[in-house]
């Protein structure tokens, strides 16, 4: 019972601590906005979070960018987060949501500027905290309209700044324009880095040599001036093209941005314009040829070069259609080009012919005519080489006639087509022999020799014993001594002997190979001694006799035919089956 | 009752069908042959290639006749890769070329490839080396007869070492089966060796044949990628490895550049008989000779 009530009060308690433990959060919406400075210069880029929280049920409103960060301030960095937490407490739970609004302002305009956004609540507007900025130094341009440019700053922008510039504002559709981007410094700072390249679209484009530092006095004060690109710009159409800005990062803070470019680009003049004009041959250029040898035969090839030197947008100049080779046959060309970048774009394109005359005589390479535009001078302008003469010589083919040059074209003629009206069926069958099937043959050799190899060795390993083996060999010869009997049944040549050595090898296995070497009546004794039947010894002791009489006197005892051969055989074959002597030797 | 009556006329209309599936075929193929040899014979090569390269995907199997009218046609047009991918599908036994095509197709070969090699000559493309006598020793270690040369080779030693076993058993003379089995043995490692060396060159990195008539070789798999050099159409190429759309060629001398796939036309293909990714009507992408002016 006691236990109970202190179980009870426990319990009791725990409930209520828990209870007046739990914070509540009140219900609605609130807004705030934090910085992490509150005073920065021009360029220098100010970090901010605008908080939006809503306690409740309800959805949270995205904020409203201050509208401070548009007239003096540009966005450079953006992005969001929603975090939210539940709360137990008052017999329930309640929910709490935050988004969270991160974004990076860089600084363009010097002045205090009040910091502040609001948030729609269901047509209700709620604000947020104001926070009071202070930006000093000197306005930068945001981006906006493009300007044209060919000069030096005449005044400083800060202890670093951005300067872009062209050689020229004016310039002819694919007359060079040469962009240089640098850096000004009045102190060295080591971490200035380009963040955003300028665009040229519009243009084709060729990196030039950037050169090394200078020194450079800007509105009375020196900087030193650090080349970050140099580009040589070709405008590829008419009208108002625009470099776009480029953009450094100095130190993490710190931005500085070059103004965008503009470039009037004149359409190439009509007037003077030859016909079949290729537009991208503006520049300067020379044109000449020549060739390998001046002195061929006919069918020896000749290298025919026509090199193009000059300024301008080399890759592209278009040589025109090249002259006809009256006599000879000319083959597509090899082209090179070799480009030079130091402060324009030039070089050398190359375009190598291999020429085989086919006639004798003097072979004339024509003069080519590359026309293309000046833009220094403003008008079009033509590049000729001179024409070459190549004599050409040559014998048999010096004097062929007309036969004899259809002759030579049909040793180059192909062999006729396959003419007829079906196509011959011949179905011919795969090879048999396959790859995958040669392999496994070659794979199976080796595999059988090796199977054999182990079994011969598991053979003589787990196989029969010498003693065995010995055996079997024994009764291998015997089986070939009573056929060797047999086979001289009729004849009578030898079958005594081979009787006579088939009983006494028996008799010497009866005996396990003690036998070996006795004299005849010790054999028999000692057969008897084996438990060889004293029958089966004298009817052993009787056949052998029978084999000695027939082997050494036949002719005396005048019983040596056939038929006492045979009788003879059986009854050996029978003492050798079936008797003592035949279980004992076995 | 009717409907077995139905059943039976189905049966035996697919029957019919069936049995004349192969005929109506073989006109088809005979006409499109036809055709193709009748616009050869007026000139149009273009038409030509049409419908030889149709009825090549009606009959379904390689045919040295399609084969060798083709290469011959692409020649024709100047088309160096294509020809020469041609004409070599000719000389391919499942063909069944006979000895006057073979000899034809070889000559056109040859007529082929001196233009192509003139042209890479003036180009700069890179282009096969001619075969040497080493490429033939390869071809003829690639052959089948090797094959089976290796394969008796195996048996015969197999059989000999069984025969030399016997003997030493027996105790009998072995200098003969040991000398057999050395020979035997040795032409078997040999033969079998380079037989399976060159199948898995063949196999490991197949032959094909450059078809369009200068490819840009480049440094990986991709347009934006730096070219390297450029292969002339017909050189012969080792693909060497692969990615969707790309290839990895390999030239004779061990110089390597990606192209696209379908710049190349492998040899030993089974889908040979498939329509190669020919040159439009207006021909291939350069001729040559430009100009021939000998008037």
């Amino acid at each position: 019972m006691a236990s109970r009530r202190r179980f009870l009060t426990i319990t009791a308690g725990a409930a209520a601590a828990l209870c007046a433990g739990v914070v509540h959060a009140a219900p609605g919406l609130r807004a705030e906005i934090v910085v992490d400075r509150d005073r920065l210069q021009v360029g220098e880029e100010i970090r901010m979070e605008l908080v939006v929280t809503r306690t409740g049920s309800g959805a949270v409103p995205d904020p409203e960018l201050p509208p401070a960060l548009a007239d003096a301030f540009e966005i450079v960095e953006q992005g969001s987060s929603t975090s939210s937490r539940m709360f137990l407490g008052g017999g329930g739970t309640s929910r709490e949501v935050t988004v969270t609004m991160q974004v990076g302002a860089v600084a363009l305009k010097p002045g205090k500027h009040v910091l502040v956004f609001t948030v729609d609540d269901g047509g209700k507007k709620v604000t947020s905290n104001e926070i009071e900025v202070v930006v000093e130094g000197e306005a930068i341009a945001k981006e906006g309209a493009a300007v044209a440019t060919t000069n030096k700053p005449t005044e400083s922008k800060g202890d670093v700044f951005l300067w872009a510039s062209t050689d020229k504002t004016k310039a002819y559709v694919g007359e060079q324009i040469t962009y240089a981007l640098d850096v000004y410094e009045r102190r060295q700072l080591m971490s200035v880095g380009l963040r955003k390249p300028p665009s040229f679209t519009d243009f084709h484009t060729y990196a030039l040599p950037e050169g090394e530092p200078t020194m450079e006095v800007v509105a009375g004060v020196v900087h030193r001036v650090r080349p970050g690109m140099r580009r040589a710009l070709f405008p590829q159409k008419a009208g108002t093209l625009t470099i776009g800005p480029a953009e450094i990062a100095i130190g993490r803070r710190r931005r500085d941005r070059s103004p965008a470019l503009a470039i009037e680009v004149m359409p190439l003049p009509a007037e003077g314009q030859p016909a079949d004009f290729s537009p991208t041959n503006v520049g300067t250029f020379e044109l000449a040829a020549e060739v390998d040898r001046t002195s061929v035969e006919v069918g020896q090839p000749f290298t025919w070069t026509v090199t193009l030197k000059g300024t301008g947008n080399l890759p592209l100049v278009d040589p025109g259609k090249w002259p006809q080779l009256r006599g000879a046959r000319r083959y597509e060309p090899k082209v090179d080009t070799e480009m030079q970048a130091i402060e324009r774009i030039g070089g050398k394109r190359t375009w190598s012919f291999l020429v085989i005359p086919e006639q004798p005589g003097t072979l004339v390479v024509p003069a080519h005519v590359l026309h293309y535009f000046d833009p220094a001078l403003g008008r079009y302008a033509t590049a000729e080489t001179k024409p070459i003469d190549i004599e050409v010589t040559g014998t048999a083919a010096v004097a062929a006639s007309d036969a004899d040059a259809d002759e030579a074209d049909d040793r180059e003629r192909f062999a006729p087509i396959v003419g007829g009206s079906t196509v011959p069926r011949e179905v011919v069958g795969e090879r048999w022999l396959t790859p995958r099937r040669w392999l496994w043959g070659m794979l199976a050799i080796p595999t059988v020799a090796a199977t054999g190899w182990a079994a011969l060795a598991a053979w003589t390993r787990l196989g029969p014993d010498q003693a065995q083996r010995q055996r079997n060999a024994e009764r291998r010869r015997q089986r070939e001594r009573i056929e060797s009997a047999r086979r001289a049944l009729g004849t009578g040549d030898g079958f005594h002997a081979q009787l006579a050595a088939l009983l006494h090898e028996h008799a010497v296995a009866a005996t396990d190979g003690e036998g070996v070497g006795l004299a005849r009546p010790d054999l028999l004794r000692r057969l008897l001694r084996r438990g060889v039947a004293a029958d089966d010894v004298r009817r052993l002791e009787r056949l052998l006799d029978t084999c000695d009489a027939a082997r050494f006197a036949a002719r005396r005892s005048g019983g040596d035919d056939e038929a006492a051969r045979q009788v003879l055989f059986d009854e050996a074959l029978a003492l050798l089956r079936d008797s003592t002597l035949a279980r004992r030797s076995s | 009752m009717r409907i077995a009556g139905r059943l039976v006329a189905i049966l035996l209309l697919a029957i019919a069908l069936v049995g004349l599936a192969p005929a109506v075929r073989a006109d088809v193929v005979d006409d499109a042959f036809a055709e193709g040899n009748e616009r050869a014979e007026a000139g149009d090569w273009d038409g030509a290639i049409a419908a030889w390269q149709r009825a090549r995907g009606l009959l379904g199997q390689p045919s040295s006749v399609l084969s060798y009218n083709l290469g011959t046609a692409h020649a024709e047009r100047g088309d160096h890769g294509r020809a020469t991918f041609h004409l070599r599908q000719a000389l391919d036994f499942r063909g069944s070329p006979t000895a006057e095509l073979a000899e034809a197709a070889r000559y056109n070969l040859a007529i082929v490839r001196r233009r192509a090699e003139l042209q890479a000559a003036t180009t700069g493309a890179l282009v096969d080396r001619p075969q040497t006598w080493w490429d033939l020793l390869v071809e003829t270690l690639r052959a089948p007869g090797v094959g089976w040369t290796a394969l008796l080779c195996g048996v015969l030693w197999l059989v000999v070492l069984i025969e030399h076993v016997r003997r030493a058993r027996r105790g009998r003379s072995l200098g003969v089966t040991r000398a057999l089995a050395i020979a035997f043995g040795s032409l078997w490692l040999v033969a079998g060796v380079l037989h399976g060396v060159s199948l898995r060159a063949d196999r490991t990195a197949p032959r094909a044949i450059v078809l369009d008539m200068r490819v840009d070789a480049r440094e990986g798999p991709g347009t934006h990628r730096k070219v390297e050099f450029a292969i002339q159409g017909g050189a012969q190429v080792r693909i060497v490895d692969r990615t969707p759309g790309w290839v990895r060629a390999q030239l004779p001398g061990g110089v390597e550049g990606w192209v696209p796939e379908s710049a190349v036309g492998e040899l030993e293909s089974t889908a040979s008989v498939r329509p190669l990714p020919g040159p439009t009507a207006a021909g291939p992408e350069r001729d040559t000779p430009a100009s021939v002016d000998a008037s």
